[in-house]
């Protein structure tokens, strides 16, 4: 599978350090188990997801090809099967909650310069990775990925 | 995240995401475990961060070869919420397995790029195209 991986001219999170990244409502959570498992679930090590990962989990193999560009992902719809879901998660070696959506929707923009406001509409397709994984270094991790 | 000043596929201006990692990983970023909480039985979950650092590629497709970009940041609150009893799933194709739900979605958000800012309509107006939450093995731990 050819993906491209070529990155030039910028720089991307990665690699650069983690500055900016915050949590809004951290108190309304603390105290309370990030994940609760029911019935048919282990309950899960909430101290094992707190931090921030270190080391990058590794893509899964597949994907679609947008614009025939082959990517490794599969979006929400359309299904491919044949399983009634495309795979949800973004990451290989994994084993541990996932979570992925598309929504629409509408808001505002505002152009700073100018003060102007525009209506725009969005789509957002996000979602979530956290438990056990495989990561680039070839050893067993725990950590939570946002899928933006 | 993308944004349109038409209906959601045309006239796209704004394409948020942190880029595509060296090996492939897509879209994807490391976040403080507590920012998620989940509840499967329950079928909630909630994903809550604010300020997160992407870029803006303006549109999907210069996001995909990794055309120029400009440093952006995005909000977001978002909450799943099952809307279907949990179904176990094995895709030996795709080599994963787990039991998921279907889910309906809300989104708050907000997003910050030179010049511009957007503020989302609230959570209540959000449509829900599809959405699963669940519990999944895949890789080398699809045969445990």
């Amino acid at each position: 599978m050819n993906v491209n991986h070529s990155h030039v001219g910028h720089t991307h999170f990665w690699m650069r350090p983690i500055t900016r990244r915050t949590f809004l409502g951290s108190a309304a959570l603390a105290g309370g188990a990030a994940v609760t498992a029911g019935a048919w679930l282990p309950r899960l090590a909430q101290a094992d997801f707190d931090g921030v990962a270190t080391v990058l989990p590794r893509p899964i193999p597949s994907g679609v090809a947008p614009f025939g560009i082959p990517i490794h992902h599969f979006p929400p719809v359309p299904v491919f099967g044949p399983a009634p879901i495309n795979e949800p998660s973004e990451i290989t070696d994994f084993n541990g909650l996932v979570g992925i959506c598309r929504v629409t929707g509408a808001g505002t923009g505002i152009d700073l310069t100018t003060g102007a406001q525009s209506r725009l509409s969005y789509q957002v397709d996000n979602g979530f990775m956290s438990g056990l994984y495989v990561g680039e270094d070839g050893r067993k991790h725990h950590g939570t990925f946002a899928f933006v | 995240m993308d944004l349109f000043t038409g209906a959601v596929g045309s006239g796209q201006v704004h394409d948020f995401n942190p880029g595509i990692g060296e090996s492939g990983l897509f879209w994807t970023q490391p976040v403080a475990g507590d920012a998620l909480d989940v509840d499967l039985e329950d079928g909630t979950a909630s994903l809550r961060l604010g300020d997160l650092d992407e870029e803006d590629y303006h549109n999907l497709h210069n996001a995909l070869v990794d055309g120029p970009s400009d440093p952006a940041s995005v909000s977001f609150e978002m909450r799943w919420r099952a809307i279907a009893k949990p179904m176990n799933v094995t895709d030996a194709v795709h080599r994963f397995t787990g039991r998921f739900r279907l889910c309906a979605v809300q989104i708050e958000w907000s997003a910050s790029a030179p010049g511009f800012r957007f503020t989302s309509d609230p959570a209540s107006t959000t449509t829900n195209v599809r959405s699963v939450m669940g519990r999944e093995r895949n890789g080398v731990f699809f045969d445990e």
